[in-house]
Formats: structure tokens, sequence, C-alpha cells
């Protein structure tokens, strides 16, 4: 037996155990194996789309795969085929959703004329702070699309997508996707601003690389 | 391209899974809400190391009503060096809110906690309830 049958013929017996275990209801099992299949799955998710740019979709992918495999690991058939196959499939179909997502996301951009904002669904409370400042000349469609890729934060990134595809202004709103409910009153207000400013300055950042070009 | 996953996924594998009941780390985020409790106060309240709170979090939720309910829960403190104990408390409380359905009965579990940390006085500072 080669060196590299050796290795393959230890991982298959390790993956053999992991698996096990998951059917068995190990508590740890979970943890442990995505430690074993998140770099390798990710690798292979990797090779197998050389187009896709963004490390954290693929990512995402991978932990979709790995957290769904972990709760149903009776799903896997080993009579079918290998368990790496498996779940590269499964995440492949999951970035394959994650594609068409952004794609859906970015096709309903609504292009808003700079510093108009939307007028609210209800007269809720709002921040009175949450203006979307941007250089004549450059509409948010522009800057939304510049900046996904550099807000990696799925939080962060619905914030965005309430902010400038929704014109969402309710604080309650944000208060929900932040998940800081249990927070005093004040406390949340100023965690909202706190993130929708951030993400304005960045937006504006942006927003003068484009007025720059 | 690089092949390795970004840095800091096991930490986000671990926030996603605060959504899914199946994982610890719907556990740990019902009680950092109720408790109001940042990443190293939990550590602390568990007496784990505050890195090993995404191990905890990707572990499967021991079932309180399942005859292996102490046995799961040994084995996770063992697996992240926690508190057993402390775990086992984390568990009931965010079960218990479960239960109650709602956080406008907040109040009474507010009570429970009052209670149970005054029984608890003698041991180590519990998290502030803010």
């Amino acid at each position: 037996m080669t060196a590299s049958d050796d290795a393959a013929h230890q991982h298959a017996v390790q993956e053999a155990e992991l698996h096990r275990r998951l059917l068995a209801q190990d508590p740890t099992a979970p943890d442990e194996a995505a430690h074993y299949w998140l770099p390798r799955l990710y690798a292979a998710l990797c090779r197998r789309n050389p187009t896709v740019s963004d490390p954290h979709l693929l990512e995402e992918a991978a932990e979709t795969a790995l957290l769904e495999y972990f709760k149903n690991p009776a799903r896997y058939d080993p009579d079918r085929l290998s368990l790496s196959s498996y779940l590269l499939m499964a995440a492949d179909r999951d970035l394959k959703n994650l594609l068409q997502r952004e794609a859906r996301h970015r096709a309903h951009l609504v292009p808003l004329d700079p510093v108009v904002h939307g007028t609210p669904a209800r007269n809720d409370e709002q921040d009175e702070d949450d203006a979307i400042a941007l250089p004549p000349g450059v509409t948010r469609e522009q800057v939304l699309q510049a900046l996904w890729d550099k807000v990696r934060s799925p939080r962060d990134r619905e914030v965005l997508r309430l902010m400038v595809v929704e014109g969402e202004r309710r604080t309650e709103v944000f208060v929900q996707v932040l998940g800081i409910e249990h927070l005093p009153r004040d406390a949340q207000r100023r965690e909202v601003k706190r993130v929708k400013d951030r993400l304005n300055k960045m937006m504006r950042r942006v927003g003068e690389g484009f007025r720059g070009h | 391209m690089a092949t390795e996953p970004p840095a800091g996924w096991h930490e986000r594998m671990a926030r996603r899974a605060e959504q899914d009941p199946f994982f610890m780390a719907s556990a740990l985020a019902a009680f950092r809400r109720l408790q109001r409790l940042d990443d190293r106060a939990l550590a602390a309240f568990l007496r784990c190391p505050a890195e090993m709170l995404p191990h905890l979090a990707l572990c499967r939720r021991p079932d309180p009503a399942s005859p292996r309910f102490q046995s799961d829960v040994t084995q996770i403190a063992t697996y992240v060096r926690a508190d057993p104990d402390r775990l086992v408390r984390l568990l009931r409380r965010v079960n218990a809110l479960a239960a109650l359905g709602a956080t406008g009965r907040q109040d009474l579990l507010a009570a429970a906690r009052d209670r149970e940390e005054e029984a608890d006085a003698h041991q180590d500072t519990e998290p502030n309830d803010g």
C-alpha cells in the first residue's frame, strides 16, 4: 500500500466514523465533522466553480450543505455514492440557489435618485438620521452593487437591503433584523443608528469612488 | 483561487446555526438575549474558554426529555471544557423560556432567575441581568 493509499484509507475510516456518530446522535459529532468537512468541501466547491469569485458565497453554500447533513445524516445512502460526492452535490446545489438569490436581489434593485428617500410604509418610529447621502450623479443602485461584496455579515446585508432597496426607515424593523429586541428602547435606537451610520459611511466612500472615476 | 475557507468560518457557521433548534447555538443565542450577555460573559457563565463557544454552538442540542440528556451534557461540557452544571442551567432556562412561549412572559422567568441567583449567591458571580 502506498502512502497516498494509506492516507485515503485513513480518511475513509475517519469519515465513516464521523458519519456513524452523527447517525448515533453523538452531541459533539457535528462540530467535529464541521472541522473535518468544511475545508475539504470548500476546496472541492472552489474547484468545481472556478468562476465564482465570492469566497463567502462558497463558504455559505458549504456550510448550508453541512448543517443540513448534520441534522439528517440518514439521508445519505452510502450504496449510491461516496459521502464527499454527496456533500459536494448538496453544496453545489446550495451554491446555485445562492447565486440565483443574489441575481434576483440585483435584478430587483430599484434605481433611486441620489438623496431621495422612499416614503415609509407606516408612520412608526424612525431613525431621523438615516439619510442616505450620495454624491451627485451617483445612484443607490450603483453604490449598493459595489458595496454588496464588501459587506460580509448577513445581518448587515439585510440592513443594507432594507435601507436601499426597500427604503425602510422604521427602527423596529431594524431591531428585529439585528436581533436586539431584548435591549431597552434607547439602546435599540442607538445600536440601529450605529449600524446604519457605519453602512452609510461605507456607501458614501463607495459613492465618492464612483464620482472619482 | 485560494481553496482555504475564509478566516472566521467557524464563528460564522456557529452564528448561522443559531436559527436552528437542532444546534446548541440556538440555546446560546437565546440565553445571550435573555441574560443580555456578550460572548465573554457567556463563556464566563459557562466557565469555559471563549474560543470554545463556536465549538459548543455546533454541538447537537441535548433534548431534556431524552434519557441521555445528562450524558450528552456531560460529553459536551468535557468537549468544550465547560461546567456541566452551568450548561444544564443554561439549557433549562432556555427551555423554560421556550415552554412559556412568549417574550411577554419573561417577567416570570426573571423572577425565577432572581430566586435562583439568591440560592446561588455563594457561588461564582452570575451574569448581570442588566
